[in-house]
């Protein structure tokens, strides 16, 4: 394989590119997937291809096929060559990036059980398992479960002399229980995935988790509204993930900060020479990205510039202490690439994504959590979420909420929402559990869209429940 | 290109490997070119080709799909072989029917060769006149402009034969001032590039970011809001992915539920789905092949209907009103 992707770059050079890369993939997916007990989809996607990035003139040109052979190849190179001609036309300066070391290296995710390996008939006898227990009350109107595996194999080269090979398997599940009653639908889901073998899924313990969810869906249709106020408020760990994701993970792009997907995704509030200690949370907040953190959705060996997986603090103690860079945009901080260049497949272009973005474990447990408070709400399991285009200004619902009063839980909540800004909602987090056995969780989450044409990266986020003072909650009129 | 014959004898050649059931082939083929811009650089610029073969396979009342990027005979007869056992393995959808049967299309132009055929420099060339408006008022350009050609081919052993190639020109802008303290935006989108007006979109967008340049803060608060057309667009879209589609208002989801023919919002809105209207993206049918049809989805306030697919319309002994959405599962979507 790499004597044919070599075509590619050698042709490149030979039209005076100064730098190329060249990746090729193999990606194969199988999500199976049921609803009511019948199956959904049950199907294999398979697509390979490759993209070769070309820097010419100061400007980058990129060009991509879903068809490998020599003729594409080279024909994919003098049109990388072409578009960054074009790139150079409207370019105030020329292009730069950090200078890399070439790389040498495999990677590959250790698992236990080839997802792929597992009959297909075995898959689907489990999920009609699941389904059964989902819909064992009449309540349950809608049931729905689904299994994903997928295989990446990916090829770089680079015509700094990088050579890297990485196959990378992933596999989860999602099971969802919509209840209907009483003049009203609630639904209780819960999902998760991980850069693992099947056993992974099997450790999931899908069937017992889908007799709670089916219960709390019906039980949540008599619950009473969750009343709006401003109170002290207490996430669970899969919405604390999900929070993370949104007002911790995207404005730490450098990209979005430097205005790249400021016509499409947005911006950020945060602004170069911030990361020099900017106050973004409390001193119980560090958050940290981590690409080496196995089982992590964000987890590789090299990222798609061939720089390798590194683990970096984002947060420490509070103080705002880096961004998410690439080989472009890090020398602009005066900094190297600390690796978070990712592509959909190989016939798009690399971008800043997230990695790993972990809330570091607190020094409580949820129980002393909860004892401590004398008026909040918890809330917990991700239902819809809204943020502005700096990621300040935010909006989230949940699908189940908790009243608690005086140190204990009291009763149900249904329709649960909280708003908040960014840069008051961190510095108000006064206590992260993670104590507990158990309550610091890795969630992977396989649909973080950015770019255009918009690609989805499958990124990870560890987090323990936390509580955050003086938050509005509930939906108003 | 691979063009209209290439594309449905390609495909007839795959559906004479199945001898197990009903069988359908779709073919794509997608070209993609996109130029963004930021802080009035060209920043990404790319050039995608994609051609690929989905298989939906039918044996009695269980379907297996299999999709492959290639068209080699050898990965086509794997995927095949595939998509027949994963139907074998399933048990009987009894909501299933059948795959639809050949419908008549009404054709209208979709293709444009001077949109096909846009170079990266002529791309640049549009992005410089964005750029060049936004100096001229001190602000500076953001935004993509992206081209595309895609043709698509479905042919199954229950006769259908389609085939359509349509091309896409989009030109989307922001403008800010160095301060960020204001933007405006503007986007177009035409089959046809030589209906885009880069400088027309550019002194849209800075006169939008003009009028935000002194703005005052709003305390929360009901007020009368006047949406623009993007807004309304969008709002638009997502009441299409949520409530006007056949699947949500069969499982009680939509907010049309139970409430066809009933005053669901002011008389003074109607919304409907019209493919044949050339101010959208006109197609002369879905991805199954059936002939899109226009489809009133609120009348003078009145609920008046959803989009089907042929799975979704069955179900109710209804014929598909051409909106299959692009993978099971997914709702059928209105798209224009």
């Amino acid at each position: 394989m790499q004597d044919l992707l070599q075509i590619a770059i050698r042709e490149a050079e030979r039209l005076g590119a100064d730098y190329a890369d060249v990746r090729y993939m193999e990606r194969k997916s199988e999500p199976v997937s049921m609803k009511n007990g019948a199956v959904v989809s049950l199907a294999l996607q398979e697509e390979q291809g490759f993209g070769i990035r070309v820097m010419h003139g100061g400007a980058w040109g990129f060009a991509s096929r879903s068809v490998t052979t020599e003729a594409e190849l080279k024909h994919a190179a003098a049109e990388a060559v072409a578009v960054a001609r074009a790139s150079a036309k409207v370019r105030a300066s020329p292009t730069s990036f950090a200078p890399l070391d070439a790389a040498q290296g495999v990677y590959r995710t250790k698992v236990q059980k080839d997802p792929f390996e597992i009959p297909l008939e075995d898959k689907l006898e489990f999920l009609i398992d699941i389904d059964r227990e989902l819909r064992a009350d009449a309540a349950i109107r809608i049931a729905e479960a689904s299994l994903l595996s997928l295989c990446e194999r990916k090829w770089f080269l680079s015509s700094e002399g990088s050579d890297i090979e990485q196959t990378i398997y992933e596999t989860g599940a999602s099971i969802a229980a919509t209840a209907a009653g009483n003049g009203d639908r609630q639904r209780r889901s819960f999902s998760n995935y991980a850069q693992a073998g099947y056993e992974f899924v099997e450790g999931l313990n899908l069937k017992a988790l889908s007799t709670g969810l089916a219960a709390e869906a019906k039980q949540l249709l008599t619950a009473d509204t969750c009343p709006v106020l401003d109170t002290t408020l207490i996430l669970g760990s899969s919405q604390l993930a999900l929070q993370i994701h949104e007002s911790c993970g995207h404005p730490i792009e450098l990209d979005r900060v430097l205005g790249s997907e400021a016509s499409f995704a947005g911006t950020s509030f945060l602004a170069p020479g911030m990361e020099g200690g900017y106050p973004y949370g409390s001193t119980e907040v560090t958050v940290v990205a981590d690409a080496t953190l196995p089982g992590g959705l964000g987890t590789f060996g090299y990222d798609d510039e061939g720089v390798p997986a590194q683990r970096i603090t984002i947060v420490d103690k509070g103080r705002f202490a880096n961004f998410l860079t690439s080989r472009e945009t890090a020398p602009l901080l005066g900094q190297a690439s600390n690796g978070t260049m990712r592509a959909d497949g190989a016939t798009n272009l690399p971008l800043i994504r997230m990695t790993n973005i972990n809330l570091n474990p607190g020094d409580w447990t949820l129980d002393e959590i909860i004892k401590d408070t004398k008026q909040g709400i918890f809330m917990e399991s991700p239902k819809s979420w809204s943020l502005d285009d700096k990621r300040l200004n935010f909006h989230f619902s949940t699908e189940y909420a908790y009243e608690v009063r005086d140190g204990a839980i009291t009763r149900l909540l249904k329709n649960p929402a909280y708003t908040d800004m960014t840069t008051h909602f961190w510095p108000a987090c006064d206590a992260i559990a993670g104590k507990g056995r158990g309550e610091w969780q890795l969630w992977g989450l396989p649909s973080c869209a950015k770019g255009e044409p918009m690609q989805i990266a499958h990124v990870a986020h560890g987090a323990a429940p936390a509580r955050f003072r003086d938050v509005r909650v509930g939906v108003g009129k | 290109m691979v063009g209209k014959e290439q594309s449905i004898e390609f495909l007839e050649r795959v559906l004479r490997l199945s001898a197990s059931g009903p069988i359908e082939a779709r073919l794509t083929h997608d070209r993609l070119a996109l130029t963004r811009f930021a802080d009035s650089s060209i920043h990404q610029n790319m050039v995608k080709d994609n051609i690929a073969l989905k298989l939906r396979v039918v044996i009695g009342k269980k379907i297996g799909t299999a999709t492959v990027n290639s068209t080699a005979m050898a990965d086509v007869r794997r995927a095949l072989g595939v998509a027949e056992r994963l139907a074998r393995l399933q048990a009987d959808d009894p909501d299933f029917v059948s795959l639809p049967t050949p419908t008549a299309f009404v054709t209208s132009r979709t293709y444009y060769p001077e949109t096909a055929q846009c170079s990266p420099a002529r791309r640049a060339e549009a992005v410089d006149a964005l750029v060049q408006t936004a100096a001229a008022v001190n602000l500076r350009a953001y935004g993509s402009f992206v081209t595309e050609t895609n043709e698509l081919a479905v042919a199954s052993s229950l006769g259908v034969r389609a085939y359509n190639c349509s091309t896409t020109a989009y030109l989307r802008t922001v403008m800010m001032s160095p301060q960020h303290s204001g933007t405006g935006y503007a986007d177009f989108l035409s089959r046809d590039i030589a209906d885009i007006n880069p400088k027309a979109l550019g002194e849209e967008a800075a006169e939008r970011c003009a009028l935000g340049e002194h703005a005052r803060e709003l305390s929360p608060g009901e007020y009368e809001v006047v949406l623009t057309p993007y807004a309304v667009s969008d709002m638009i879209r997502f009441l299409g992915y949520l409530g006007f589609t056949a699947s949500s208002l069969q499982e009680g989801r939509s907010f049309l539920s139970g409430r066809i023919g009933e005053r669901v919002v002011g008389e003074n809105i109607s919304i409907w789905d019209d493919a044949f209207d050339t101010a959208t993206l006109n197609m002369p049918f879905d991805l199954e092949g059936v002939a899109k049809r226009r489809v009133s989805l609120i009348e003078e306030g009145v609920a008046a209907g959803v989009v089907y697919d042929s799975y979704a319309a069955h179900k109710e002994g209804l014929l598909s009103t051409g909106h299959t959405p692009p993978v099971r599962g997914a709702a059928c979507l209105p798209i224009s």
